[in-house]
Protein backbone atom coordinates (compact mmCIF):
# COMPACT_ATOMS: atom_id res chain seq x y z
CA UNK A 1 0.00 0.00 0.00
CA UNK A 2 1.62 3.55 -1.25
CA UNK A 3 1.92 5.82 2.20
CA UNK A 4 -0.17 8.75 2.28
CA UNK A 5 2.00 12.09 0.34
CA UNK A 6 3.72 13.99 3.26
CA UNK A 7 2.32 17.80 3.05
CA UNK A 8 5.44 19.86 3.63
CA UNK A 9 5.57 23.49 4.50
CA UNK A 10 7.41 26.29 3.38
CA UNK A 11 10.05 27.78 5.45
CA UNK A 12 10.90 30.71 4.17
CA UNK A 13 10.29 33.69 6.52
CA UNK A 14 8.42 37.10 5.11
CA UNK A 15 9.79 40.67 3.95
CA UNK A 16 9.32 42.93 6.90
CA UNK A 17 9.40 46.04 4.64
CA UNK A 18 7.99 46.82 1.71
CA UNK A 19 9.81 47.94 -1.56
CA UNK A 20 10.37 52.03 -1.25
CA UNK A 21 10.24 53.92 -4.64
CA UNK A 22 13.99 54.95 -5.92
CA UNK A 23 14.59 58.39 -5.85
CA UNK A 24 13.84 60.71 -9.22
CA UNK A 25 16.58 60.48 -11.53
CA UNK A 26 18.48 63.39 -13.34
CA UNK A 27 17.92 64.24 -16.87
CA UNK A 28 21.96 64.95 -17.01
CA UNK A 29 25.24 65.35 -15.30
CA UNK A 30 26.03 68.53 -16.54
CA UNK A 31 26.42 71.50 -14.08
CA UNK A 32 25.45 69.00 -11.40
CA UNK A 33 26.78 68.39 -7.87
CA UNK A 34 28.17 64.69 -6.71
CA UNK A 35 28.45 64.10 -3.60
CA UNK A 36 31.32 60.98 -2.81
CA UNK A 37 31.17 58.68 -0.17
CA UNK A 38 33.58 56.20 1.60
CA UNK A 39 33.17 53.19 3.74
CA UNK A 40 36.57 53.10 4.22
CA UNK A 41 36.71 49.75 2.32
CA UNK A 42 38.20 48.22 -0.23
CA UNK A 43 40.33 50.85 -1.62
CA UNK A 44 37.43 53.10 -1.47
CA UNK A 45 39.48 56.36 -1.44
CA UNK A 46 41.48 55.34 -4.48
CA UNK A 47 38.13 54.41 -6.00
CA UNK A 48 36.54 57.86 -5.58
CA UNK A 49 39.66 59.80 -6.53
CA UNK A 50 39.35 57.73 -10.14
CA UNK A 51 34.96 58.40 -10.18
CA UNK A 52 35.95 62.37 -9.25
CA UNK A 53 38.43 62.31 -11.74
CA UNK A 54 36.07 61.32 -14.63
CA UNK A 55 33.58 63.42 -13.81
CA UNK A 56 35.71 66.59 -14.37
CA UNK A 57 37.11 65.23 -17.31
CA UNK A 58 33.57 64.35 -18.74
CA UNK A 59 31.47 66.95 -16.88
CA UNK A 60 33.80 69.92 -16.74
CA UNK A 61 31.20 72.13 -15.13
CA UNK A 62 30.01 69.15 -12.92
CA UNK A 63 31.23 70.04 -9.33
CA UNK A 64 32.31 67.19 -6.88
CA UNK A 65 31.75 67.07 -2.89
CA UNK A 66 34.74 65.06 -1.77
CA UNK A 67 34.63 62.45 1.12
CA UNK A 68 36.37 63.89 3.49
CA UNK A 69 34.01 66.86 3.56
CA UNK A 70 31.02 64.43 5.17
CA UNK A 71 31.47 62.40 8.75
CA UNK A 72 34.19 59.67 8.36
CA UNK A 73 32.36 56.38 7.80
CA UNK A 74 33.79 52.94 8.62
CA UNK A 75 32.12 49.90 7.93
CA UNK A 76 34.53 48.47 10.65
CA UNK A 77 32.60 50.30 14.00
CA UNK A 78 28.99 51.86 14.29
CA UNK A 79 27.56 51.72 11.50
CA UNK A 80 23.80 52.77 12.38
CA UNK A 81 25.73 56.08 13.81
CA UNK A 82 27.78 56.61 10.43
CA UNK A 83 24.64 56.56 8.46
CA UNK A 84 22.84 58.83 10.53
CA UNK A 85 25.88 61.28 10.38
CA UNK A 86 25.97 61.33 6.53
CA UNK A 87 22.41 61.60 6.75
CA UNK A 88 22.38 64.78 8.27
CA UNK A 89 25.04 65.99 5.80
CA UNK A 90 23.68 65.16 2.99
CA UNK A 91 20.23 67.28 4.26
CA UNK A 92 22.19 69.92 4.69
CA UNK A 93 24.68 69.84 1.70
CA UNK A 94 21.88 68.42 -1.06
CA UNK A 95 23.93 67.03 -3.34
CA UNK A 96 22.23 65.96 -7.21
CA UNK A 97 23.52 62.89 -7.01
CA UNK A 98 25.81 60.21 -4.60
CA UNK A 99 28.72 57.67 -5.26
CA UNK A 100 29.35 55.40 -2.68
CA UNK A 101 31.89 52.75 -2.35
CA UNK A 102 32.87 50.11 -2.06
CA UNK A 103 30.56 47.74 -0.79
CA UNK A 104 29.95 45.45 1.23
CA UNK B 1 24.56 49.92 0.37
CA UNK B 2 23.58 51.57 3.37
CA UNK B 3 25.04 55.32 2.38
CA UNK B 4 23.53 54.85 -1.16
CA UNK B 5 20.23 54.12 0.60
CA UNK B 6 20.12 57.17 2.71
CA UNK B 7 20.60 59.11 -0.32
CA UNK B 8 18.00 57.58 -2.26
CA UNK B 9 15.50 57.94 0.92
CA UNK B 10 16.71 61.67 0.92
CA UNK B 11 15.34 61.57 -2.94
CA UNK B 12 19.17 61.85 -4.16
CA UNK B 13 20.21 59.54 -6.93
CA UNK B 14 22.98 57.31 -6.11
CA UNK B 15 25.07 54.13 -7.31
CA UNK B 16 27.18 51.81 -5.05
CA UNK B 17 30.51 50.88 -6.00
CA UNK B 18 30.74 47.03 -5.19
CA UNK B 19 33.28 44.20 -5.57
CA UNK B 20 32.17 40.47 -7.06
CA UNK B 21 32.72 39.08 -3.97
CA UNK B 22 29.78 40.76 -2.03
CA UNK B 23 27.80 41.87 -5.59
CA UNK B 24 25.45 39.54 -4.58
CA UNK B 25 25.23 40.21 -1.22
CA UNK B 26 24.01 43.76 -1.79
CA UNK B 27 21.43 42.94 -4.09
CA UNK B 28 20.00 41.13 -0.70
CA UNK B 29 21.05 43.99 1.32
CA UNK B 30 18.86 46.50 -0.99
CA UNK B 31 16.16 44.52 -1.15
CA UNK B 32 16.16 43.76 2.40
CA UNK B 33 15.76 47.48 2.93
CA UNK B 34 13.25 48.12 0.41
CA UNK B 35 15.01 49.19 -2.42
CA UNK B 36 15.46 45.93 -4.52
CA UNK B 37 16.50 48.06 -7.72
CA UNK B 38 19.59 50.10 -5.67
CA UNK B 39 21.89 50.83 -8.41
CA UNK B 40 25.41 49.19 -8.88
CA UNK B 41 28.49 49.64 -10.61
CA UNK B 42 30.31 46.41 -10.24
CA UNK B 43 34.12 46.79 -10.07
CA UNK B 44 35.79 43.86 -11.73
CA UNK B 45 38.51 41.51 -9.53
CA UNK B 46 40.55 41.70 -6.49
CA UNK B 47 40.91 45.19 -5.94
CA UNK B 48 43.03 44.88 -3.08
CA UNK B 49 45.56 42.75 -5.63
CA UNK B 50 45.36 45.88 -8.24
CA UNK B 51 47.83 48.55 -9.13
CA UNK B 52 47.13 51.60 -9.16
CA UNK B 53 46.73 51.85 -12.96
CA UNK B 54 44.28 48.65 -13.23
CA UNK B 55 42.32 50.59 -10.19
CA UNK B 56 41.72 53.67 -12.54
CA UNK B 57 41.43 51.92 -15.73
CA UNK B 58 38.69 49.76 -14.22
CA UNK B 59 37.02 52.60 -12.55
CA UNK B 60 36.68 54.56 -16.26
CA UNK B 61 35.26 51.48 -17.80
CA UNK B 62 32.31 51.70 -14.81
CA UNK B 63 31.96 55.12 -15.36
CA UNK B 64 29.38 55.38 -18.44
CA UNK B 65 27.32 52.81 -16.36
CA UNK B 66 27.83 55.17 -13.15
CA UNK B 67 26.24 57.97 -15.52
CA UNK B 68 23.52 55.48 -16.40
CA UNK B 69 22.45 54.85 -13.06
CA UNK B 70 22.48 58.45 -12.07
CA UNK B 71 20.16 59.19 -15.15
CA UNK B 72 17.94 56.19 -16.27
CA UNK B 73 14.82 55.38 -13.74
CA UNK B 74 15.71 51.79 -12.43
CA UNK B 75 14.35 48.67 -13.66
CA UNK B 76 11.93 47.54 -11.16
CA UNK B 77 13.11 43.27 -10.09
CA UNK B 78 10.42 41.04 -11.15
CA UNK B 79 8.80 39.76 -7.67
CA UNK B 80 9.53 36.44 -8.69
CA UNK B 81 7.44 33.69 -6.98
CA UNK B 82 8.42 32.95 -3.30
CA UNK B 83 5.96 31.04 -1.14
CA UNK B 84 4.59 31.74 1.30
CA UNK B 85 5.48 30.74 4.81
CA UNK B 86 3.71 28.33 6.23
CA UNK B 87 1.67 27.27 2.88
CA UNK B 88 2.33 23.84 1.65
CA UNK B 89 5.77 24.31 -0.55
CA UNK B 90 5.04 20.54 -1.73
CA UNK B 91 3.13 17.34 -1.45
CA UNK B 92 5.30 14.02 -2.09
CA UNK B 93 7.46 11.70 -0.17
CA UNK B 94 10.18 12.28 2.13
CA UNK B 95 12.92 12.27 -0.62
CA UNK B 96 10.76 14.04 -3.08
CA UNK B 97 10.34 16.79 -0.31
CA UNK B 98 13.97 16.79 0.41
CA UNK B 99 15.07 17.00 -3.00
CA UNK B 100 12.90 20.02 -3.16
CA UNK B 101 14.25 21.89 -0.29
CA UNK B 102 17.26 21.35 -1.61
CA UNK B 103 16.58 22.68 -4.85
CA UNK B 104 15.25 25.62 -3.24
CA UNK B 105 18.25 26.18 -0.99
CA UNK B 106 16.38 25.58 2.15
CA UNK B 107 18.66 22.89 3.38
CA UNK B 108 21.82 22.99 4.68
CA UNK B 109 22.72 20.27 1.89
CA UNK B 110 21.85 17.42 5.03
CA UNK B 111 18.05 15.17 4.66
CA UNK B 112 15.55 17.89 6.48
CA UNK B 113 12.58 16.30 8.30
CA UNK B 114 9.59 17.40 6.30
CA UNK B 115 8.12 20.15 7.93
CA UNK B 116 4.32 19.16 8.45
CA UNK B 117 1.49 21.51 9.94
CA UNK B 118 1.63 18.61 12.89
CA UNK B 119 5.03 18.81 13.80
CA UNK B 120 4.50 22.55 13.57
CA UNK B 121 1.90 22.72 15.51
CA UNK B 122 3.41 20.49 18.22
CA UNK B 123 6.52 23.32 18.47
CA UNK B 124 4.17 25.90 18.50
CA UNK B 125 2.50 24.35 21.92
CA UNK B 126 5.57 25.18 23.49
CA UNK B 127 5.75 28.97 22.93
CA UNK B 128 3.07 30.93 24.46
CA UNK B 129 2.75 33.40 21.95
CA UNK B 130 0.91 34.76 18.54
CA UNK B 131 2.48 32.40 16.28
CA UNK B 132 2.40 35.02 13.58
CA UNK B 133 3.61 37.59 15.89
CA UNK B 134 6.90 39.10 14.54
CA UNK B 135 9.30 38.54 17.29
CA UNK B 136 12.25 40.16 15.49
CA UNK B 137 13.35 41.21 11.92
CA UNK B 138 16.58 39.36 11.02
CA UNK B 139 19.14 40.75 8.74
CA UNK B 140 20.38 41.18 5.79
CA UNK B 141 17.08 40.17 4.31
CA UNK B 142 14.74 41.55 7.02
CA UNK B 143 12.46 38.85 7.06
CA UNK B 144 10.29 38.31 10.02
CA UNK B 145 11.09 35.78 12.39
CA UNK B 146 7.29 34.71 14.25
CA UNK B 147 7.15 31.62 16.03
CA UNK B 148 5.95 29.98 13.47
CA UNK B 149 8.85 30.65 10.99
CA UNK B 150 11.22 29.26 14.34
CA UNK B 151 9.14 26.20 13.82
CA UNK B 152 9.44 24.73 10.75
CA UNK B 153 12.98 25.55 10.37
CA UNK B 154 13.49 23.56 14.03
CA UNK B 155 11.35 20.66 13.05
CA UNK B 156 13.29 20.51 9.87
CA UNK B 157 16.38 20.42 12.01
CA UNK B 158 15.09 18.03 13.77
CA UNK B 159 14.60 19.62 16.90
CA UNK B 160 12.18 17.86 19.95
CA UNK B 161 9.33 20.41 20.81
CA UNK B 162 10.62 21.10 24.06
CA UNK B 163 13.44 23.55 22.56
CA UNK B 164 11.47 26.01 21.48
CA UNK B 165 12.04 28.64 24.18
CA UNK B 166 15.42 28.25 23.88
CA UNK B 167 15.36 28.90 19.65
CA UNK B 168 13.03 31.77 20.76
CA UNK B 169 15.68 33.43 22.88
CA UNK B 170 18.11 32.93 20.48
CA UNK B 171 16.64 34.07 17.72
CA UNK B 172 15.71 37.01 19.93
CA UNK B 173 19.09 37.18 20.84
CA UNK B 174 20.75 37.48 16.98
CA UNK B 175 18.21 40.18 15.88
CA UNK B 176 19.72 42.56 18.77
CA UNK B 177 21.75 45.09 16.60
CA UNK B 178 24.45 45.11 18.84
CA UNK B 179 25.00 41.19 18.11
CA UNK B 180 25.73 42.42 14.55
CA UNK B 181 24.63 39.33 12.82
CA UNK B 182 24.44 41.68 9.36
CA UNK B 183 28.08 40.97 9.65
CA UNK B 184 28.75 37.09 9.50
CA UNK B 185 28.71 37.32 5.97
CA UNK B 186 32.31 38.81 6.20
CA UNK B 187 34.78 37.04 3.92
CA UNK B 188 36.80 36.61 7.01
CA UNK B 189 34.55 33.67 8.09
CA UNK B 190 32.30 33.71 11.24
CA UNK B 191 30.20 30.80 12.70
CA UNK B 192 27.48 32.10 15.59
CA UNK B 193 27.31 30.22 18.87
CA UNK B 194 24.73 30.26 21.15
CA UNK B 195 25.80 29.52 25.13
CA UNK B 196 22.67 28.31 27.83
CA UNK B 197 22.55 28.99 31.24
CA UNK B 198 20.69 28.11 34.09
CA UNK B 199 18.32 24.99 34.91
CA UNK B 200 16.81 24.71 31.48
CA UNK B 201 20.64 23.85 30.37
CA UNK B 202 20.36 20.56 32.46
CA UNK B 203 16.65 20.03 31.73
CA UNK B 204 17.31 19.63 27.84
CA UNK B 205 20.64 17.95 28.18
CA UNK B 206 22.91 20.63 26.57
CA UNK B 207 26.45 19.44 26.89
CA UNK B 208 28.55 21.69 28.83
CA UNK B 209 31.14 19.31 29.65
CA UNK B 210 33.91 16.80 26.92
CA UNK B 211 33.54 17.50 23.63
CA UNK B 212 30.71 20.12 24.48
CA UNK B 213 31.09 21.59 21.02
CA UNK B 214 31.29 18.68 19.02
CA UNK B 215 27.98 17.11 17.87
CA UNK B 216 26.85 14.10 19.74
CA UNK B 217 23.80 15.32 21.79
CA UNK B 218 20.21 15.65 20.20
CA UNK B 219 19.69 19.15 21.94
CA UNK B 220 23.13 20.79 21.11
CA UNK B 221 23.14 19.55 17.50
CA UNK B 222 19.46 20.30 16.62
CA UNK B 223 19.20 23.11 18.42
CA UNK B 224 22.36 24.29 16.13
CA UNK B 225 21.08 23.31 12.85
CA UNK B 226 17.92 25.12 13.68
CA UNK B 227 19.67 28.25 14.33
CA UNK B 228 21.67 27.76 10.83
CA UNK B 229 18.52 26.85 9.40
CA UNK B 230 17.00 30.13 10.49
CA UNK B 231 20.35 31.99 9.92
CA UNK B 232 19.37 30.94 5.88
CA UNK B 233 15.40 30.99 5.87
CA UNK B 234 14.42 34.00 7.73
CA UNK B 235 18.10 36.36 7.82
CA UNK B 236 18.68 34.81 4.43
CA UNK B 237 22.26 34.22 4.50
CA UNK B 238 23.44 31.79 1.71
CA UNK B 239 26.87 30.57 1.44
CA UNK B 240 28.13 31.85 -1.70
CA UNK B 241 25.21 34.35 -2.69
CA UNK B 242 25.08 36.63 0.88
CA UNK B 243 27.46 34.21 2.95
CA UNK B 244 31.21 34.85 1.88
CA UNK B 245 33.59 33.55 4.20
CA UNK B 246 36.64 33.22 1.94
CA UNK B 247 36.86 29.18 3.80
CA UNK B 248 33.88 29.57 5.89
CA UNK B 249 33.53 26.86 8.72
CA UNK B 250 32.59 23.68 9.22
CA UNK B 251 29.29 22.39 10.63
CA UNK B 252 26.06 24.24 12.30
CA UNK B 253 26.37 27.05 14.47
CA UNK B 254 26.68 25.19 17.71
CA UNK B 255 24.99 24.89 20.95
CA UNK B 256 26.58 24.57 24.29
CA UNK B 257 26.49 25.08 28.20
CA UNK B 258 28.12 26.72 30.75
CA UNK B 259 29.51 23.91 33.63
CA UNK B 260 27.75 25.90 36.11
CA UNK B 261 27.95 22.94 39.05
CA UNK B 262 31.55 22.64 38.39
CA UNK B 263 32.51 26.67 37.99
CA UNK B 264 33.73 28.58 40.98
CA UNK B 265 32.09 31.56 39.48
CA UNK B 266 28.63 32.84 39.16
CA UNK B 267 27.20 31.83 35.87
CA UNK B 268 27.59 33.78 32.34
CA UNK B 269 23.63 34.96 32.43
CA UNK B 270 24.39 36.50 36.12
CA UNK B 271 26.96 38.75 34.91
CA UNK B 272 24.61 40.06 31.92
CA UNK B 273 22.08 41.05 34.42
CA UNK B 274 19.68 37.74 34.61
CA UNK B 275 18.14 36.64 37.85
CA UNK B 276 20.20 33.48 39.90
CA UNK B 277 17.61 30.42 38.84
CA UNK B 278 16.23 32.38 35.50
CA UNK B 279 17.50 30.30 32.32
CA UNK B 280 18.89 32.34 29.69
CA UNK B 281 20.67 31.89 25.97
CA UNK B 282 23.97 34.24 24.87
CA UNK B 283 24.04 34.67 21.41
CA UNK B 284 27.88 34.90 20.13
CA UNK B 285 30.20 34.31 17.26
CA UNK B 286 34.02 33.01 16.22
CA UNK B 287 35.83 34.68 13.69
CA UNK B 288 39.20 32.38 14.77
CA UNK B 289 40.69 30.31 17.82
CA UNK B 290 43.44 29.13 18.97
CA UNK B 291 44.07 25.53 19.77
CA UNK B 292 42.78 24.11 23.03
CA UNK B 293 45.94 24.65 25.10
CA UNK B 294 46.93 23.43 28.55
CA UNK B 295 47.71 25.58 31.41
CA UNK B 296 49.42 24.26 34.43
CA UNK B 297 50.03 24.64 37.92
CA UNK B 298 48.47 25.24 41.54
CA UNK B 299 48.61 28.78 41.22
CA UNK B 300 46.86 31.21 38.97
CA UNK B 301 50.21 33.02 37.19
CA UNK B 302 50.67 30.21 34.92
CA UNK B 303 46.86 29.87 34.04
CA UNK B 304 46.96 33.42 33.48
CA UNK B 305 49.83 34.26 31.71
CA UNK B 306 48.78 30.92 29.34
CA UNK B 307 45.82 33.05 28.57
CA UNK B 308 47.13 36.34 27.61
CA UNK B 309 49.52 34.68 25.30
CA UNK B 310 46.38 32.70 23.67
CA UNK B 311 44.74 36.36 23.62
CA UNK B 312 47.32 37.27 21.63
CA UNK B 313 47.49 34.58 19.40
CA UNK B 314 43.92 35.40 18.38
CA UNK B 315 44.41 39.27 17.56
CA UNK B 316 43.33 40.29 14.42
CA UNK B 317 43.67 44.12 12.80
CA UNK B 318 39.73 44.34 12.22
CA UNK B 319 39.73 43.54 16.27
CA UNK B 320 41.21 46.82 16.82
CA UNK B 321 39.68 48.91 13.91
CA UNK B 322 36.12 48.00 15.34
CA UNK B 323 37.19 50.27 18.43
CA UNK B 324 35.78 49.94 21.82
CA UNK B 325 32.98 48.11 22.69
CA UNK B 326 32.18 46.50 18.97
CA UNK B 327 34.65 43.33 19.12
CA UNK B 328 35.27 40.05 21.52
CA UNK B 329 37.09 38.30 23.10
CA UNK B 330 35.65 34.51 24.29
CA UNK B 331 37.82 32.70 26.95
CA UNK B 332 36.68 29.19 27.68
CA UNK B 333 38.10 27.90 31.09
CA UNK B 334 37.68 24.50 31.82
CA UNK B 335 36.77 23.74 35.53
CA UNK B 336 39.81 22.53 36.91
CA UNK B 337 42.06 25.83 35.54
CA UNK B 338 38.94 27.66 36.86
CA UNK B 339 38.90 26.45 40.22
CA UNK B 340 43.00 26.74 40.85
CA UNK B 341 42.51 30.91 39.42
CA UNK B 342 39.15 31.40 41.90
CA UNK B 343 41.23 29.75 44.45
CA UNK B 344 44.20 32.46 44.58
CA UNK B 345 41.32 35.29 44.77
CA UNK B 346 40.27 35.89 41.22
CA UNK B 347 36.97 36.97 40.73
CA UNK B 348 35.68 36.03 36.88
CA UNK B 349 36.16 40.18 36.63
CA UNK B 350 39.22 40.26 38.05
CA UNK B 351 40.22 37.43 35.65
CA UNK B 352 38.80 39.96 32.73
CA UNK B 353 40.90 42.99 34.53
CA UNK B 354 44.23 41.03 34.58
CA UNK B 355 43.73 40.10 30.85
CA UNK B 356 43.15 43.26 29.44
CA UNK B 357 45.63 44.77 31.16
CA UNK B 358 48.37 41.71 30.50
CA UNK B 359 47.35 40.81 26.90
CA UNK B 360 50.47 42.42 24.66
CA UNK B 361 51.98 42.32 21.06
CA UNK B 362 55.14 43.78 20.08
CA UNK B 363 54.03 47.17 18.39
CA UNK B 364 55.83 46.39 14.89
CA UNK B 365 53.88 42.88 14.53
CA UNK B 366 50.64 44.94 14.86
CA UNK B 367 52.02 47.48 12.38
CA UNK B 368 53.22 44.48 10.07
CA UNK B 369 49.63 43.26 10.33
CA UNK B 370 48.56 46.32 9.19
CA UNK B 371 50.94 46.68 6.36
CA UNK B 372 49.74 43.16 4.92
CA UNK B 373 46.28 42.91 5.39
CA UNK B 374 45.32 46.13 3.41
CA UNK B 375 46.55 47.85 0.66
CA UNK B 376 48.06 51.01 0.66
CA UNK B 377 46.46 50.99 4.43
CA UNK B 378 47.79 53.63 6.29
CA UNK B 379 46.80 52.14 9.67
CA UNK B 380 49.45 51.66 12.43
CA UNK B 381 49.53 51.93 15.83
CA UNK B 382 50.80 55.23 15.78
CA UNK B 383 48.23 56.58 13.74
CA UNK B 384 45.52 55.17 15.75
CA UNK B 385 46.35 56.37 18.42
CA UNK B 386 46.99 59.71 16.97
CA UNK B 387 43.06 59.60 15.55
CA UNK B 388 41.87 58.58 18.79
CA UNK B 389 40.88 55.11 17.98
CA UNK B 390 42.79 53.31 20.44
CA UNK B 391 44.54 54.75 23.91
CA UNK B 392 46.77 57.37 23.75
CA UNK B 393 49.42 55.64 25.90
CA UNK B 394 49.66 52.84 23.86
CA UNK B 395 51.40 54.56 21.04
CA UNK B 396 54.84 53.46 21.65
CA UNK B 397 57.86 53.00 19.63
CA UNK B 398 58.71 49.23 17.87
CA UNK B 399 60.64 46.98 20.20
CA UNK B 400 58.15 48.09 22.67
CA UNK B 401 54.64 45.39 23.37
CA UNK B 402 51.64 47.29 23.99
CA UNK B 403 48.29 46.18 25.05
CA UNK B 404 45.44 45.48 22.19
CA UNK B 405 41.95 45.31 24.57
CA UNK B 406 40.88 48.69 25.12
CA UNK B 407 38.37 47.45 28.21
CA UNK B 408 37.59 43.96 30.04
CA UNK B 409 34.27 44.39 29.06
CA UNK B 410 35.17 42.98 25.50
CA UNK B 411 36.16 39.49 27.41
CA UNK B 412 33.77 36.69 28.13
CA UNK B 413 34.56 33.80 30.35
CA UNK B 414 32.67 31.00 30.50
CA UNK B 415 33.54 28.14 32.52
CA UNK B 416 32.71 24.44 30.55
CA UNK B 417 34.68 21.75 28.66
CA UNK B 418 36.30 18.64 30.08
CA UNK B 419 35.92 19.06 34.49
CA UNK B 420 39.19 17.44 35.25
CA UNK B 421 41.54 18.33 31.98
CA UNK B 422 43.66 21.59 32.39
CA UNK B 423 42.63 23.66 29.18
CA UNK B 424 41.79 26.98 27.94
CA UNK B 425 40.18 27.85 24.28
CA UNK B 426 40.29 31.60 23.18
CA UNK B 427 38.22 33.01 20.55
CA UNK B 428 37.94 36.35 18.70
CA UNK B 429 34.82 37.99 17.15
CA UNK B 430 35.87 41.79 15.73
CA UNK B 431 32.08 42.23 14.71
CA UNK B 432 30.36 41.03 17.62
CA UNK B 433 29.15 42.02 21.05
CA UNK B 434 27.31 38.97 22.97
CA UNK B 435 23.52 39.44 23.62
CA UNK B 436 22.10 37.37 26.72
CA UNK B 437 18.13 37.16 26.26
CA UNK B 438 16.23 35.13 29.31
CA UNK B 439 14.55 32.04 28.25
CA UNK B 440 10.58 32.38 28.62
CA UNK B 441 9.33 28.89 29.78
CA UNK B 442 5.17 28.08 29.13
CA UNK B 443 3.26 26.68 31.86
CA UNK B 444 3.63 23.53 30.44
CA UNK B 445 7.35 23.50 31.34
CA UNK B 446 7.30 22.56 35.09
CA UNK B 447 4.67 19.60 34.46
CA UNK B 448 7.44 18.32 32.06
CA UNK B 449 10.39 19.05 33.85
CA UNK B 450 9.86 20.35 37.06
CA UNK B 451 10.45 23.62 39.06
CA UNK B 452 12.62 25.57 37.16
CA UNK B 453 14.44 26.85 39.24
CA UNK B 454 18.06 25.63 40.14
Amino acid sequence: MAAEPIEALCPLAEDAQAPAAPARRLDSLDGKTIALLSNDMFRADKVLACVAEEVRRRYPRAKVIPWEEFPRVSAMGDVHRSVAEVTEALRRRRPDAVVASTGA
Amino acid sequence: MRLSIAAEKLGIPSVSVVVPMFHRQAQAVARGMGFPGLQLALYPGAIETHSEEELRRNVAGLFPGMVAAWTRPPEHAAAGSVPRLGAVALRGDFDGINDHYYRQGWTDGLPVVPPTRAKVDAMLAWVERDPDETIAVLPIANRKATARAIAINAVMAGCRPEYMPVLVAAVEAMADPVYQLKDINTTGSIKPFIVVNGPVARQLDINAGTSLMAPGRHSNSTIGRALGLVVRNIAGFREGETSNGCFGWPGSPWVMAEDEANSPWPPYHQDAGCAPGSSAVTAMMMMNMTNQAMTAGDTAEPHLTGLCYKLSQAFGTTFMQMGEDHGSMFVFISPANARVIARDGYSKQAVREYLAANAKLLVEDIDTEFRFTFAGSTDSVHSMALEGRIPREWDRPHGEKIPFITTPRVIHVVVCGSAERNRNLVMRASYCTPVTREIRLPARWTTAFGPTAS
